[in-house]
Formats: C-alpha cells, sequence, structure tokens
C-alpha cells in the first residue's frame, strides 16, 4: 500500500538528472579516455587528472638499471609500505645487476618497451600481489588504495603492486554478541582479513567471493560470499542484482547503508537483514545455503535472505545442548511479552478490571492508590524514562555510565515511587518489559520492537484489548506479508514447512536434524548423513 | 501484481476454511441450536456437518469439471456471459452482505460482553480498516495469517472447555430424541448456515497447489468444526443444561467466567477477545477480499484493488444500517442467514453442476 502511495510521490519529488554533473564524476569506467596511452607524459597527465593532483600523491620518476625506458611509480605517500614499496619495486628494479648476479635471467628478444616491461613483471617485481591493468581508472583508483603503481614509458599496459598498508585493527574479541561457549574472536574490520576469517572456518573450494567496489567516491570493497554447492543459484543472481546499486551512492560507509539499498520492504519496521560480527555465525548461515555480504571497514556483516526467528536465536543455541531446545521457547514468549506487556496492563486496569481476579484486584488498585496519572500515562512515562535511559547510556564513556545507572535505580524508581508519582506496579512492569526485552539477542530487532511497544501502548489506552489485539493482528498481517530475497518472512510458520519448523522453534540435537533449511532451496538438502546418532557399541 | 500467482498450500486451505467457519460459530449457535433443539443439539451439530460434507463435495466435483477456474467463472463459463455476470453480482451481494453481518456480530459481542460504554460504530469501521490491510495484501496473506494463528487458536479454544471436563454430567444428554426428530432437524438447519460455508472452497479451489486434496481439506476443516461444537454442545448441556443454554447469549464466554485453573488462573476473559478478534479479523478480511474479488470478476477489472475503498465504506454503512437493533441481528440469524448462505453455497452450485451436466449431455447427443 505504502509502495504505491509513494510512488507517485516519489516521481513528483525526483529532482532532474543532471547529465552533465553525472559525467563530471570520476566514474565511468568505459570512457575512452581511460585506454592507456602510449607515451609517458600522457600517461602522468592523465593519472595526475584521475587520482587529483593532491600533495601526497607521489610521481618518482626513476630509470631502469638495464635499459633506458623511463618509468614513474605513482603512490600515495603514507598508505603505503615503504619497506615492501622499496624491497619489491625499487630495490628490484634499480638494482638489478646486484640482484641478479651475473645476469642468469636475459631480456628475452629485443628490446623493445614492451619486452622489457614482461621482463620486469615476470622475472624482477619480487612480490605476488600484482595486478596489470589495462584501464587508466583501474589504476588510479588502486593508487588511492595504498598500492604503487608503475607507469612504463611505451606500454599501454599499467602494473600496480600491492604494497598498501592499512590500518589495521586487531582482532577482537566480539562485545555485541557474546557467546558463552563459541569462538570468541569478531569479524575485523578489514575486507581482506574478514575473508581470510571466513575461509578460515570453510576451508573448500565451494566457497565464493565475488565482489564489486560500492560508493562512488569511498570506492568501497563490497563482497557477497556463498557456497557454491549448496546455495540456490537463482538467489546468488538475486543478491548480485541488488548489490548493483551500492554502485550508485556516494560513499558506503557501513553496512547498513547496504542494507538500506537491498531489503525487500524499506517501510517496514522490520529488519529484513540479519548483521553479525561473528565468523562463526557467518560460517553457519553460508552452510545453511545463505549469502553473505561483507564490506571494508565495518565489522558488521549481512546475512540474507533472513527470516523472522533468525533474531531470536543466537549462535550459543547451536553449541551447547538442551540450552538452545529450551530457550526457543521462552524467547518467543519474551518477546511478545516485550511487545505488549504494558499495554496488557493498561487495558486490564483501565477498562476491564472486571477481568482481573479479586485479589489481585485489591493489590493492584492498592498500589495505585494516590498516583495522579491515569495508568497509560504513568506507563507511557515510564517506558520513556527507560528508553531515553537505555540511549543515554549507549553512548557514554563507561565511567558516566555508572553515574546513569545509580540516577535511574535510585532517582527514577525508588524516588518516584516513594514520592507517589508511580505505583510500584507499573516499576516492575516497566522492569520486566526490559528484562524481556534483553532476551532478544538481536539488537537491531529489539530497536523496532521497542518502537512498536509505544504504538500498541497507544492503542491499549485507547481502546483496550481490542486496541491492543487490533494492533497484534496488524502487525502480524505485516509481518507475514513481509519478504527477503523471496523468502517469506514468518516461514517456516507461515507458509508451513514442518522439517524446517522444527530446526527453528525447538533446536534439536544435532544428530538429528539433517536437513538444511528447506525454503531458501538450497542445491543440496542434506546436511548431515544418517545414523551418526551415538548408540552404545555392541 | 495482477498476474501474480496465487499460490494456497492444503495445509493453509484447511486453516482458512477452519478459522472462517469457527470464528462466528461460537458465538451464537451453541444457543440458537438448544433453543431448539434442546439437549439433543449436539446430534443437530454432527447432522449440519454431514450437510457441510456434502456441500464441499458437490463444489469440488463442479470445480475439477472446469480445473483453473473458481465459481464465479465457472458460472460465466456455464451460464453464458450475462447471466453468469448475473451469478457474479449474487455473489458480490452475498459477500457484501455476509461481510457487514459478521462485523456487526463482532461489534455487538464486543460491545456486549467487554465495552459496553463504546459505540458500536468504533468497532466496526476500526474493524474493517485494519482488514482493509490484509486484504490490500491479498489472499496470499490472509491465508498466511489464518496457518499462523490456527494452532494456538485451537490451543486457546480447548482451554476453554478442558478445564471443566470433570464437571460435566453425561447422563444428562439423555435421553435422545425427547421431541422427535423435527426440532434436531431444525437445529442442524440453522448450523448448516455455517457450515455451508465451507463453500468457499470452490473460490480457492484453482489455487489450490494439489487440487485433488480439496475433499480432503474441506473433510478435516468441517469435522474440526463439528467436534468442536459438539464438544461444546455436550460441555454445555453436561454443566448447565439446555434450558440455561437457550437462556445464554453467548454461553462459551459464560463458561470462561467458569473456568479456573489452578488457584489463581481464572478469568479468561483476554483468552476470548484474542480469539474473537483475530479470528473475526481473517473472516472480515477474507470476505471483504471475495466481495471485491467479484466486483474485479463481474467488471472485468485488471486488479481487484481498484474498488477497495469505496467497498469498504459500503460494508461499513451496511453493518450500521442493515438491522435496527441487537433483536433484529438474532432474529435474522436465527431465521434467514441459513436459507441466506445455503442458497448461495448449495443452490447456485448445484444450479451450475446441473447446468454443466445437461451441456455435456446435448453436446454429447
Amino acid at each position: 500500500m505504502m509502495k504505491n502511495l509513494f510512488r507517485s510521490f516519489r516521481k513528483a519529488l525526483r529532482p532532474q538528472k543532471n547529465i552533465e554533473q553525472m559525467n563530471q564524476l570520476p566514474q565511468k569506467p568505459d570512457h575512452p579516455n581511460y585506454v592507456v596511452p602510449l607515451s609517458l607524459s600522457e600517461k602522468t597527465e592523465i593519472m595526475g587528472k584521475l587520482v587529483g593532483h593532491s600533495n601526497d600523491i607521489v610521481f618518482r620518476r626513476f630509470n631502469l638499471a638495464f635499459s633506458d625506458i623511463q618509468v614513474i611509480a605513482v603512490y600515495a605517500q603514507g598508505m603505503a609500505d615503504s619497506q615492501a614499496q622499496n624491497q619489491t619495486i625499487f630495490k628490484s628494479l634499480m638494482l638489478y645487476e646486484e640482484q641478479v648476479n651475473g645476469g642468469k635471467r636475459e631480456i628475452t628478444g629485443k628490446s623493445t618497451p614492451a619486452a622489457i616491461y614482461e621482463f620486469a613483471k615476470d622475472s624482477l617485481i619480487n612480490t605476488g600481489q600484482l595486478t596489470e591493468h589495462a584501464d587508466i581508472w583501474e589504476a588510479a583508483i588502486d593508487v588511492l588504495s595504498g598500492d604503487t603503481v608503475l607507469l612504463f614509458d611505451g606500454v599501454n599496459k599499467i602494473l600496480s603492486v600491492r604494497v598498501r598498508q592499512v590500518p589495521q585493527k586487531n582482532i577482537e574479541v566480539s562485545e555485541r554478541e557474546v557467546s558463552i561457549r563459541g569462538p570468541q574472536s569478531g569479524f575485523s574490520e578489514v575486507l581482506e582479513t574478514k575473508i581470510a576469517q571466513l575461509r578460515n572456518k570453510i576451508k573448500h573450494p565451494a566457497l565464493k567471493i565475488d565482489s564489486i567496489r560500492g560508493g562512488v567516491y569511498t570506492n568501497t570493497g563490497v563482497v557477497m560470499a556463498y557456497l557454491q554447492d549448496v546455495v540456490n543459484p537463482k538467489l546468488v543472481e538475486e543478491v548480485r542484482r541488488r548489490l548493483e546499486r551500492v554502485i550508485h551512492v556516494d560513499g558506503i560507509l557501513e553496512s547498513g547503508t547496504i542494507e538500506e539499498l537491498i531489503e525487500d520492504n524499506p517501510f517496514s519496521p522490520f529488519p529484513q537483514v540479519e548483521t553479525t560480527e561473528r565468523p562463526d555465525k557467518a560460517a553457519a548461515q553460508l552452510l545453511s545455503g545463505r549469502v553473505v555480504i561483507m564490506i571494508d571497514g565495518s565489522p558488521n556483516i549481512l546475512i540474507v535472505p533472513t527470516i523472522f526467528w533468525q533474531f531470536i536465536q543466537a549462535s550459543d543455541d547451536y553449541y551447547q545442548r538442551l540450552i538452545g531446545f529450551a530457550l526457543r521457547p521462552a524467547r518467543v514468549i519474551a518477546l511478545l511479552l516485550s511487545l505488549f506487556l504494558p499495554s496488557f496492563y493498561v487495558a486490564l486496569t483501565t477498562y476491564h478490571r472486571e477481568m482481573i481476579p479479586l485479589s489481585l484486584l485489591i493489590a493492584v488498585t492498592a498500589a495505585r492508590e494516590g498516583v495522579p496519572f491515569p495508568a497509560f500515562v504513568e506507563a507511557f512515562i515510564m517506558e520513556g524514562i527507560f528508553e531515553f535511559l537505555r540511549e543515554a547510556g549507549l553512548r557514554l564513556p563507561m565511567q558516566i555510565g555508572q553515574a546513569l545507572s545509580i540516577v535511574g535505580a535510585l532517582v527514577l524508581g525508588q524516588a518516584a515511587i516513594q514520592a507517589n508519582l508511580v505505583s510500584p506496579a507499573m516499576v516492575i512492569i516497566v522492569a520486566t518489559t526490559a528484562v524481556m526485552s534483553f532476551m532478544i539477542p538481536a539488537f537491531h530487532f529489539s530497536v523496532s520492537l521497542r518502537l512498536l511497544r509505544f504504538v500498541v501502548l497507544i492503542f491499549a489506552a485507547t481502546l483496550g484489548f481490542f486496541g491492543m489485539l487490533l494492533m497484534a493482528v496488524f502487525l502480524l498481517t505485516h509481518v507475514v506479508s513481509l519478504r527477503s530475497f523471496g523468502v517469506p518472512y514468518l516461514s517456516p510458520l507461515a507458509p508451513l514447512n514442518l522439517d524446517d519448523l522444527k530446526g527453528v522453534m525447538l533446536r534439536l540435537p544435532v544428530w538429528s536434524h539433517k536437513n538444511r533449511p528447506l525454503i531458501l532451496r538450497p542445491q543440496d538438502i542434506r546436511r548431515r548423513d544418517e545414523g551418526l546418532k551415538p548408540r552404545p557399541e555392541k | 501484481m495482477l498476474t501474480e500467482k496465487i499460490k494456497i498450500s492444503s495445509w493453509q486451505a484447511t486453516a482458512l476454511l477452519m478459522v472462517n467457519i469457527i470464528s462466528t460459530a461460537i458465538l451464537f449457535p451453541p444457543s440458537f441450536v438448544s433453543q431448539l433443539a434442546g439437549r439433543d443439539a449436539w446430534i443437530s451439530f454432527t447432522l449440519s456437518g454431514v450437510i457441510g460434507l456434502s456441500i464441499v463435495y458437490l463444489v469440488v466435483l463442479l470445480c475439477s469439471r472446469y480445473p483453473g477456474l473458481n465459481l464465479l467463472q465457472i458460472g460465466e463459463v456455464t451460464l453464458g456471459r450475462f447471466l453468469g455476470k448475473l451469478v457474479g453480482f449474487g455473489f458480490f451481494l452475498f459477500f457484501i452482505f455476509m461481510t457487514a453481518i459478521i462485523v456487526l456480530e463482532f461489534s455487538d459481542f464486543m460491545a456486549t460482553a467487554f465495552m459496553p460504554r463504546t459505540p458500536l460504530a468504533v468497532f466496526n469501521i476500526l474493524m474493517i480498516l485494519f482488514s482493509l490491510y490484509a486484504v490490500y495484501l491479498g489472499l496470499e496473506v490472509i491465508c498466511r495469517i489464518s496457518e499462523a494463528i490456527i494452532v494456538p487458536i485451537i490451543i486457546f479454544l480447548l482451554l476453554i472447555v478442558i478445564p471443566l471436563i470433570k464437571e460435566v454430567e453425561v447422563s444428562s444428554l439423555l435421553p435422545l430424541f425427547e421431541a422427535g426428530i423435527r426440532p434436531v432437524l431444525r437445529g442442524s438447519l440453522l448450523f448448516s448456515g455455517w457450515t455451508a460455508q465451507a463453500f468457499l472452497l470452490g473460490m480457492l479451489y484453482p489455487h489450490l497447489v494439489r487440487p485433488q486434496q480439496a475433499v480432503k481439506i474441506g473433510f478435516y476443516a468441517i469435522a474440526f468444526v463439528s467436534f468442536y461444537m459438539v464438544a461444546g454442545a455436550v460441555f454445555l448441556e453436561g454443566i448447565l443444561g439446555s434450558n440455561q443454554v437457550a437462556r445464554l447469549l453467548y454461553p462459551l464466554l459464560s463458561f470462561v467466567r467458569l473456568v479456573k485453573i489452578g488457584v489463581f488462573l481464572e478469568r479468561l476473559e483476554p483468552v476470548v477477545i484474542l480469539i474473537w478478534v483475530f479470528l473475526q479479523y481473517i473472516k472480515i478480511s477474507l470476505f471483504i477480499y471475495f466481495s471485491a474479488f467479484s466486483i474485479r470478476q463481474v467488471f472485468g477489472l485488471a486488479d481487484y484493488r481498484t474498488f477497495l475503498l469505496p467497498l469498504a465504506a459500503l460494508a461499513a454503512a451496511l453493518s450500521l444500517t442493515i438491522f435496527g437493533s441487537a433483536m433484529e441481528l438474532e432474529n435474522f440469524i436465527k431465521n434467514t442467514l441459513s436459507p441466506f448462505v445455503l442458497f448461495f453455497a448449495l443452490g447456485i452450485p448445484l444450479f451450475l453442476y446441473a447446468v454443466s451436466i445437461l451441456k455435456k449431455i446435448v453436446t454429447a447427443g
């Protein structure tokens, strides 16, 4: 409904595309200017234009040791690892005699620029990370990423040597997704390290990594990973098609930007893409037949397609026996309570007092004695303050955060009750709701629940149980209608798939659940062999 | 959107039919049938289950002759364009009237039982507005809601009656047929107005993933409803007695007020509201969907959503004006609803089936 409504609005509001402006963006790889010219001066000129004549870009002109051909090395100062640069490029090209020691290898054929270039490439530059570009734009991007690019006079190819020194962050313990028993390390921020971490988990040729560059100005590396033998090829195509959108934004600084660009229903309050910073979780989802999207510069990776239940699963569920089995239903209950408990209380005490058992009614009424606000206002204020406290505490340094919790507990809890501004019953309700919302492992999912809690609260305050349940069934309708990359959001409950459902609702023993999620239509359905159930030996 | 192929699994169809019939069946029928049939109410419920089953069988028989077509389209094929459109329009009237009646039943119950000071219009309009969202999203979404909630709803429905099982005095069901068989038959005729709604299978038929299971779908749905109603009737009779039941307007609600689980879990009315809102929401969405769908069919529109808002307004207006009072609604349900439903659920499919057989004979001869 929203989609159609907004389509007309968007059409009206969309700014007219300025074609001149579009062309000015240094973006089009198929521009004829980007073909590498032969002459060195032209190359230098175009390269200078492309990398933007900044002060930190160095054009180092030098001669080869064995030839008169001039070479220019282009690199960004500070981004290159100068030791590696000296070792692999300058030393080997300028001190050739000393290195080859007697010249075991000779330049084959005539000493044309092309032959010299090939010789330098094949025999002298002693590193594995070497790329050849026929497109000068690609080379410029490499320069800006910290690599050293070699322009040979009279050759229409460019050598790019990977000597970039990426500001590294060590692999750290994942703090936002804590696991008791599972692996502790989280994803690194550097894309290459992330890929390595993933490969460390899955050492199999089926793990495929496809990369594109996202963001016109940031040129961020974006990578999608999948298990080729397992994943549904149509899904990979769809992800690839949607990822093309990330090329057309100005910058990708967090995977959240990509999430918003590829999700199915942009107006839904529910997140439709799972994010994680745990390599083991990513590997587990790859094994289930999902696709993982990673970007350079952020430890958070995306997992698609996502179903509702993934947000109430923690990786610990899979590493410990029994825990997952008991926790899954408990989390469903926690989810419902965190969404509906305050509304239930407000509706009950405002509209449906006759439904409260007598002894409880007396207790609640006595507790509310002297409180000047109606239950709704009380609930709204308390819930609001709690959310503010949480939000405030989130962005504070650790030391001040403690002061905040004292303010929260003493001033807003104890003092508010003693001043008769809030009833103790309401504090219990709000506290229970908070605990319940902490039960949900996925933070960004609980954020949407927090917002929806207020909407439900307003409905419950105006229409009692009727309003609350109307909102509940409305939310259910919405959730049921969502899809993530073609997979119904509430599957395998609706549409029902019993085999998947037992894997989602109950965490059964490892040997008993043999199939991958069928809803993802994996190529290879079987996850495990038959007969793995441990039995006493005969 | 139009070319989007709707696929309904057998489980979804079963859940949808169950929800559809049970949602209003738990309201008036226990009281009304027991007014007619007394302590033999449970026999009436069984018999109307049989009537419902035969309607399912008839509709499936008809639909399987025209694979890929629903009841309205079959009407156009067998009766020709004009008469077929007329039948289609008849169905539209049926669906929109039923919507209005269901909405009114809903708000009447809410107002009587829980929120007496809230005007009916509030319930009517809000319920229709919120259902529109589901209608807008389409039949598949309506099916998915019903399959998502059917299991908890069944559990809650059982929760209402099971704790009372020790109170039942089975001996009070005897003697059978005290007043002869006529009252029992009248009771079953009354309730067949509900079981006959399984004819909606004829609207779902072309979308079924496995059409060969259609009879099974109808059977399970009706079997569940009949079982629940029979159990309800036995419980009501065995605990309250038929005189008492006949006097109560909503006997099942009175049940809930009796239920006490353990020492503290009593007063399960929130559960009733939950069941009631969820079930009615689905039923109202489904009937608005079908009225929009029949309009689309009759006038050959590209999208059923075109007239959704006017239709909703019409349904809301009808629900507010069609009956002057709750008494009129009850009288209508007691006397007219069953023939009204049976005409569309049994009469028209039977007629279509006869015509299609005749046509076959004529073309063959």
